[in-house]
């Protein structure tokens, strides 16, 4: 098996010699609470997807990330 | 669009309002602006299954209406043999 220490920036948080289990925190998500605004008419809201204005992203012809 | 098909057409729209309020109130249930909202979609959501039932034939084949003379659930049109051209 390959050294996972050396695979991951700014290490693994494993003790030494260690090379499996708990790697330490790679990532953390965080979403923040949905406000309630207004909601778009029933007819909008079926063909946007959503009722919920701040909640609409549509993706465009030829949008890039 | 035929009378119909705009009817059957609202109650989606109804439907589909319904059940995103219904999800946003999963995780807010003290919000009033969105119950209030969320009450006057499924209040006409109901109007217009009954108006629709009354006219075409039942929307649920249990839970929302009786069947009169003969099971009217398994007239024509089925839901995907029904086209929304606009």
């Amino acid at each position: 098996m390959a050294d996972i220490k050396a695979s991951i920036p700014g290490g693994t948080g494993l003790p030494e010699g260690q090379t499996t289990g708990y790697y330490g925190e790679l990532a953390r998500a965080y979403v923040p609470p949905q406000t309630y605004s207004r909601a778009w008419s029933p007819a909008e809201g079926l063909m946007k997807g959503t009722v919920f204005p701040e909640l609409y992203r549509p993706y465009e012809p030829g949008m890039r990330p | 669009m035929d009378q119909r098909r705009r009817e059957l057409l609202r109650i989606m729209e109804l439907e589909f309002a319904a059940i995103d309020l219904n999800l946003f109130l999963d995780t807010h249930p003290d919000d009033q602006r969105a119950l209030a909202d969320f009450n006057a979609v499924a209040q006409e959501l109901q109007r217009a299954k009954t108006a629709y039932e009354s006219r075409y034939g039942p929307v649920l084949n249990y839970g929302q209406s009786t069947s009169q003379g003969t099971w009217r659930w398994v007239e024509d049109p089925w839901p995907w043999e029904i086209t929304f051209n606009r």
